[in-house]
């Protein structure tokens, strides 16, 4: 199957920055960092769904995760900060 | 064209990066992350064979998969609140009460 | 009908007397006996009316009450007023008045403890027993037979901080309970059979019964592969377990004597009108059923023959009063049986009733004889009580010359009667039942002895101890039972002078044969004489035989009175006893039936042990060993449940793995 090369190269690009990123979310030790490593990575998700030919589903992919998700878990994140005493829940 | 098997094995990557998540990391939130990436990994999977066989039914089914991902997330971060308030932090491992 | 209406309040009065007496006594001036003298006083009233009212022909027959109604098998509370009924009711509520009011001097005027508890056992016990005489069917008089037996473990076991009394409590509640098992399987027998369990009526089991034994009707009922005969008789027998227990016939009658544990009072209730009193008047409630059974009558006739004589033997040697009067009691509800059996169907209510006057009389009199010797009731510390307690002394006597069956006291009549006619079926028909009349006969002249014995040794002579010299009074409540008492034991024989009639040809002067012989159509004193195929035979003509009855069994009586006279009389007399020599030690066992007994009940409890080993080792083995299975199998496999998530979640996707292996396999991927 004759490849284009633009698309291969961006395909490889992009497949390296999404299990990149995923790997990070898993692996660092700082849940803040995880959580922005996973907005990279769901990102990413989404320039592959750019060149599956689901534009739609791109930009909802950015809105609904990126934008709901993300921002939800961030929430979450910095109200369960265990390291610092003084951010107690209410 | 990028053949279907590429983005597969893209898909099945990250999947197992999710699953290693899961059964490797003690913090809840990591837990949240991890089954978003497993559900991202799913996601992928649809849209890639909607691809492959020019049917909008993936494309569809992956609409559905984000609203739920959204869904979960939402009650998800209500458990691990609940959670940290009961246990004083957010380590899986410690929440045992429930057990035998 | 207006009367009627209110039959249900005879068995409640009391019953809310016993409330009472249980949740207030202890705040009313005399601990509840007021309570229970109205209640029973009411009750009396109420039995009066009904008494009329059936005297005014009208009889009633309701249900009122239905538990259960399914597969044509019916179980209700009903009230039953018929001539036997309200006779019965009249009794028992007499005695349960005078009981009341004797116990003010019994127990009140004494300072006994308990006393709220004592009054609601009394109302309850009274309750228990009207409630049993107004019952329409089997069943409930089941249940009220029961609550009988509750009531006497109550007042038996009621001075319940020594020894003896909750001993003898235990007792005639097992004794009793023992008989009630085969009267419970009876009642099931009766309902499997023949659907209903009633007494009178369109549907009454004793008219089905006459039905299926007639031409063409052993359809009607299931016999269970039986003949019908055969299937009612044993039937029949199982009811008269029931009886046997409650009444005191032998082999289950141990339980009696020890009774007399309980107070004084109670004694007199029990013996005379309620506990004792059921069992007779239940074989009289369904004597139609009865009747057709020859076999069964004849084993009545002869349990009770034999009752009466192997009782009175034991009443001659005790010394202390109230086991006399036990012993007679005994003696005297065997009479009783003997006339069922004999077919004396009026001949057993009349005995029932003068006994229950005289020997609620004679008990009353020795509760207050017993007042007076401190409660000492041994009759050898006695002797003289004749001028010191002149109202008691003419009472009992009154009494014991009705219990020794002395012309014209009541029990001469009844006895008389019961005699002759086992005498008369038979000589007619059942060979048999010569022989029980025989015992009947021979137990005349031993219980005028007994008797006899008592009185010369409680009231004549001189007095024996100081406190016989010095007794103690008995007030008002004490006397006025006693005397009301001993008016009836001289008169209410007169109600059914049957002798007279026949040998002076004066018709009309058997009131009792008139009253039992209208009511319900086939619960009547003329179709049991029907019923039972009993023929009459007699000695040289009707009134020979009368009279050949009459003077013999009165001959014997005088005979025993004598031989007592003979004995006990004088200032100072022997204990004459001893030169019964080993007889005397056997007597004084009681024949070692208790002994018997208890080694009948070792026996039971070693096959009850075998069979709770049996029970314990092999039944409930396999059923432990699968439930420790399912138990250890359990504890193992709950520690999976760790409470750690990343177990589950590992766990979770190791099953996801080899479901995917498994179904990969299986579908050929590899």
């Amino acid at each position: 199957m004759a490849v284009l090369p633009y698309e291969a190269i961006a395909f490889a690009l992009f497949a390296l920055v999404t299990v990149t990123s995923s790997l990070g979310v898993v692996l660092v030790e700082d849940v803040w960092h995880s959580a922005l490593l996973l907005g990279v990575s769901l990102l990413s998700v989404a320039v592959h769904y750019v060149m599956l030919q689901a534009e739609f589903l791109a930009a909802m992919q950015i809105l609904v995760y990126v934008g709901g998700v993300l921002i939800l878990i961030t929430f979450a994140v910095m109200l369960t900060r265990v390291d610092d005493p003084k951010e107690t829940p209410s | 064209m990028v053949p279907a098997q590429y983005y597969l094995l893209l898909s099945a990557a990250m999947f197992c990066i999710g699953l290693f998540g899961i059964l490797t990391r003690k913090n809840a939130l990591l837990f949240l992350m991890s089954v978003e990436l497993m559900l991202t990994a799913g996601n992928i999977n649809f849209v890639a064979f909607s691809f492959q066989y020019g049917n909008l039914t993936g494309q569809v089914f992956s609409l559905f998969t984000i609203a739920l991902a959204a869904a979960e997330v939402a009650v998800g971060i209500g458990i691990i609140l609940v959670l940290y308030r009961n246990f004083r932090g957010v380590d899986v491992t410690q929440a045992t009460t429930m057990r035998w | 009908m207006a009367a009627f209406d209110y039959a249900p309040a005879i068995a409640l009065l009391p019953f809310a007397s016993f409330v009472i007496a249980l949740f207030a006594g202890r705040f009313l001036p005399k601990r509840g006996a007021l309570a229970g003298i109205l209640a029973t006083a009411g009750s009396l009233v109420l039995s009066i009316w009904m008494a009329l009212s059936v005297a005014a022909g009208n009889t009633y027959n309701e249900a009122l009450y239905t538990f259960v109604t399914a597969q044509g098998i019916n179980l209700h509370l009903g009230v039953l007023i018929d001539p036997l009924a309200a006779l019965m009711l009249i009794i028992v509520s007499l005695v349960a008045l005078l009981v009341h009011v004797f116990s003010l001097g019994y127990m009140n005027d004494e300072g006994e403890p308990g006393l709220p508890r004592y009054y609601a056992g009394l109302g309850l016990f009274s309750a228990s027993m009207l409630g049993f005489v107004i019952a329409d069917n089997l069943f409930m008089a089941f249940m009220f037979f029961e609550m009988v037996g509750l009531c006497s473990w109550l007042l038996i076991g009621h001075w319940y901080r020594d020894d003896a009394p909750p001993s003898a409590a235990k007792k005639a509640f097992l004794v009793t309970r023992f008989g009630d098992y085969f009267f419970l399987v009876g009642v099931v027998a009766v309902l499997a059979t023949f659907g209903s369990a009633t007494f009178a009526g369109e549907e009454s089991f004793p008219g089905l019964a006459e039905t299926a034994l007639g031409e063409g009707g052993a359809d009607a009922v299931s016999t269970f592969g039986f003949a019908p005969e055969t299937w009612f008789a044993i039937v029949g027998l199982l009811i008269l377990g029931g009886v046997i227990g409650k009444s005191a016939q032998f082999p289950l009658h141990t339980w009696l004597p020890d009774a007399m544990e309980g107070p004084t009072p109670v004694s007199a209730l029990i013996h005379a009108a309620t506990m004792v009193a059921a069992g007779v008047y239940l074989v009289a409630r369904m004597y139609g059923f009865y009747a057709l059974l020859p076999t069964v009558l004849a084993i009545i006739a002869f349990v009770g023959g034999f009752t009466a004589l192997f009782a009175a033997t034991m009443g001659v040697v005790k010394r202390e009063i109230k086991q006399v009067l036990a012993y007679s009691t005994i003696s005297q509800y065997g009479y009783m049986m003997l006339a069922l059996g004999a077919g004396g169907y009026v001949a057993a209510p009349f005995h029932l009733m003068t006994h229950a006057f005289f020997k609620a009389l004679l008990f009353l009199g020795a509760g207050a004889v017993i007042i007076a010797m401190h409660h000492n009731e041994n009759m050898w510390d006695m002797g003289g009580l004749k001028d010191r307690m002149p109202v008691t002394y003419w009472t009992f006597l009154a009494g014991s010359l009705a219990l020794a069956g002395i012309f014209p006291f009541a029990g001469f009549w009844s006895k008389d009667e019961v005699l002759y006619e086992a005498l008369i079926h038979g000589l007619g028909s059942s060979p048999l039942l010569l022989g029980a009349y025989a015992m009947g006969l021979l137990a005349v002249p031993i219980t005028a002895f007994y008797t006899f014995r008592m009185v010369l040794l409680t009231f004549h002579g001189e007095p024996r101890t100081d406190t016989a010299e010095n007794p103690h009074g008995v007030g008002w409540s004490v006397k006025t039972p006693l005397v009301v008492l001993g008016v009836l034991a001289v008169t209410a024989g007169f109600i059914n002078m049957l002798p007279v009639q026949k040998l002076l040809g004066i018709e009309g002067i058997d009131f009792l044969h008139e009253w039992l012989d209208h009511g319900f159509e086939g619960v009547t004193a003329h179709h049991y004489g029907d019923l039972t195929g009993y023929a009459s035979g007699y000695i040289g003509g009707e009134s020979v035989t009368v009279l050949l009855g009459v003077v013999v069994s009165l001959g014997l009586a005088l005979a025993g009175a004598g031989l007592a006279y003979a004995l006990y009389s004088g200032s100072d007399p022997d204990a004459h006893t001893d030169r019964l020599g080993d007889a005397k030690t056997v007597l004084m066992n009681n024949y070692y039936q208790d002994e018997y007994q208890v080694w009948l009940a070792d026996a039971t409890a070693r096959v009850a042990r075998a069979a709770d080993t049996f029970d314990q080792g092999i039944i409930d083995g396999p059923v432990n060993g699968v439930s420790s299975v399912s138990l250890v199998s359990g504890s193992r496999i709950k520690r999976v449940q760790t409470g750690i998530v990343t177990n589950y979640a590992a766990l979770l996707s190791l099953g996801l793995v080899a479901l995917l292996v498994v179904l990969g396999l299986l579908g050929g991927w590899f």
